[in-house]
């Protein structure tokens, strides 16, 4: 089966990535059955880049217990997603950039009189002297000669060697950082133009598309810090006229999306490292849906040039403070308001209610669902992961210009947790009328649902069983 | 021995209560069917019974209402029920105020009424085992209530 292989360039690219899994865990919609994701930060300690990497090891873990044949109608953690084949992490390593400064990288002490008076024109003295443990710092003009090493890493080799055709690429960069607004157009021109690897043949005639981020985000005035938000719009202006030449201008992409914020979260000025853990945004959010959107996209519907596309919410008040579900586009709402409201009832029924519950409830029991399944290691991935995309959603909420789909705290009534969307009354069955709350969904959990897969195993039982009640309870309740 | 009187045989609320709700007249010497009270007192007896299971397994079938000592509490209240009716039936015959009056020949007292009281509130509590045991399968919520059911779809 055809796989997207997904790079992710900087901080934003990672974010985004945390973004792309928290949806395909919650069973949102992918057209391809296997995502690739690549990271590509020369930030090791990258906060933002080590919590996405956590999140894809977990779903990960999660995911090899279960079966997704035809027999079952599960949904959750259903797209694959997994690092290049013969490599044991998501990150592209990049080489020579610990403990060392941009001067040394280059090799300035060898490099002829003509050649260090090139450099010195075109590299400032801050330039030469910044050491690269927590990246570029904003800094593309480091980024572009750092980066080029990627076409020769065991990673980029690993990869061409795995492209298959059919396969695509998708890349997600901000336009205004150092890494990503660098990394974009190289990684770009080496998918396009090399012909040293294994499949360039398939990799130079493959479906590209890339997610470019605009400004959505300033950093707190630090003078100490390398990092100046005054300068994002500028950096901005600057890499747009050079993608309107040599990317969109030449059709090096099949499908370039853009999205931005014109109202800007602040943030803490941090260089980089354990301290650049930005909360999440829901720019990263509709970023990761681009990514859904191209997978969508068959390939008579790509044309010779690029197709640019841009994100817009549905709402006339653009000083809005807190979106929700019903100020996004029909077709967001389609995609990915059932799967998050799905994932989060099963987050708060695991949360709440299952501990109390399981021993004496039908669903359990029949399914063999006892204490040792719930102290299993696969029950305890799973809950960390359902922490962790709490912890997302929260973050969502908590930014500005928040993205507040849901009332995550809320403990009764249970389904009043969706914002501006009003739960129906259940009256038939009479029972289900009766009950309320967790109760309401222990009542769905126990259902005999036919065409049930009883040879499956206890973790693909207990996922069936969230599925197909949570499924129900929001055609239900929502109806959708 | 008709049907209903089977269920009564047991000799623990006084023979001559038992002749008494069979139709005994003493005029006659012999039973008088019209007098005959068993088959009322059973079928009342069964189907609410009857009626108690079908609320707690299929009507109010609630998730939180599935423990053994709610099917316990569900129990209690059928034979509560049943005993104060089957009590209060055979006190208002003792009283001479019903259709039924006791006849002066039979010593029927208010031990006999009480202890003819649990015997029927027992044997309500015996059927609702028994439609408990057949007929909980089809209970989404509460088919493993009092005990884990053999019948598993999952």
């Amino acid at each position: 089966m055809a796989k997207l292989y997904v790079f992710g360039i900087g901080g934003t690219g990672s974010r985004t990535l945390r973004a792309l899994t928290m949806m395909l865990a919650s069973g949102v919609e992918c057209k391809f059955d296997t995502v690739v994701p690549v990271i590509i930060d020369p930030d090791a300690s990258a906060a933002d880049m080590s919590r996405t990497v956590d999140a894809m090891t977990r779903y990960m873990e999660v995911r090899k217990s279960l079966d997704f044949n035809s027999a079952n109608e599960n949904r959750f953690f259903k797209t694959e997603i997994c690092p290049i084949q013969d490599m044991s992490t998501f990150k592209l390593t990049l080489e020579n950039t610990e403990n060392v400064t941009f001067r040394d990288y280059m090799k300035t002490n060898q490099m002829d009189a003509p050649s260090k008076a090139l450099i010195n024109m075109l590299f400032s003295q801050a330039n030469l002297d910044s050491d690269m443990v927590v990246g570029f710092k904003g800094n593309p003009n480091i980024g572009s000669v750092v980066l080029n090493q990627f076409s020769t890493s065991d990673a980029y080799k690993a990869f061409s060697n795995n492209f298959e055709e059919g396969d695509r690429v998708f890349i997600i960069s901000s336009i205004f950082g150092g890494t990503g607004a660098s990394g974009f157009p190289l990684l770009l021109k080496t998918l396009r133009n090399d012909q040293t690897s294994q499949h360039w043949n398939y990799i130079k005639n493959a479906k590209i598309g890339a997610v470019t981020v605009l400004p959505y985000f300033s950093v707190e005035q630090d003078d100490d810090s390398g990092v100046d938000s005054s300068t994002f719009y500028s950096k901005t202006k600057s890499a747009l006229a050079y993608y309107d030449r040599n990317i969109t201008g030449n059709n090096s992409v099949n499908a370039l999306y853009y999205i931005g914020d014109s109202m800007p979260a602040t943030y803490k000025n941090h260089d980089g490292g354990s301290e650049q853990r930005n909360n999440a945004h829901m720019v990263e959010l509709f970023a990761a849906l681009s990514i859904l959107k191209f997978a969508a996209t068959p390939d008579n519907e790509f044309g010779e040039r690029t197709q640019t596309y841009e994100y817009g919410i549905d709402t006339n008040d653009e000083d809005i403070k807190q979106v929700i579900f019903k100020d996004l586009g029909s077709e967001t709402r389609r995609l990915i308001q059932k799967p998050l409201t799905m994932f989060l009832l099963m987050n708060k029924y695991m949360k709440s209610s299952l501990s109390s519950q399981y021993k004496f409830q039908p669903w359990a029991k029949d399914c063999g669902l006892d204490e040792n399944f719930f102290t299993s290691q696969y029950y305890a991935d799973l809950v960390k992961f359902q922490d962790a995309f709490r912890v997302w959603l929260q973050e969502l909420d908590d930014n500005k210009r928040s993205f507040k789909p849901f009332d995550e705290d809320r403990i009764i009534p249970l389904f009043d947790l969706v914002n501006g969307q009003k739960a129906h009354k259940i009256f038939w069955p009479l029972h289900d009328l009766f009950a309320k709350n967790y109760a309401l969904m222990d009542s769905f959990l126990n259902t005999n649902w036919p065409k049930w897969n009883k040879t499956a195993t206890k973790e693909q039982k207990f996922m069936e069983l969230f599925y197909r009640a949570t499924d129900k309870l929001t055609l239900k309740k929502y109806n959708f | 021995m008709e049907f209903f009187s089977l269920f009564y045989q047991l000799n623990v609320y006084g023979q001559d209560l038992f002749y008494h709700l069979k139709g005994w007249d003493n005029g006659m010497q012999d039973f008088v069917a019209a007098n005959n009270q068993f088959p009322t007192i059973w079928l009342v007896t069964f189907f609410s019974a009857l009626l108690v299971f079908v609320v707690y397994y299929y009507i109010l079938n609630h998730p939180r209402f599935n423990k053994v000592w709610h099917w316990l509490i569900t129990m209690a209240v059928l034979a509560i029920g049943i005993f104060i009716w089957s009590r209060g039936l055979v006190m208002s015959d003792i009283a001479g105020v019903s259709l039924h009056p006791v006849d002066p020949a039979l010593n029927v007292s208010a031990d006999n009424a009480l202890m003819f009281g649990v015997y029927n509130a027992v044997l309500s509590a015996i059927f609702f085992l028994f439609f408990s045991i057949v007929g909980r399968f089809g209970s989404k919520n509460c088919k493993n209530s009092p005990w884990k059911s053999l019948i598993n779809r999952k």
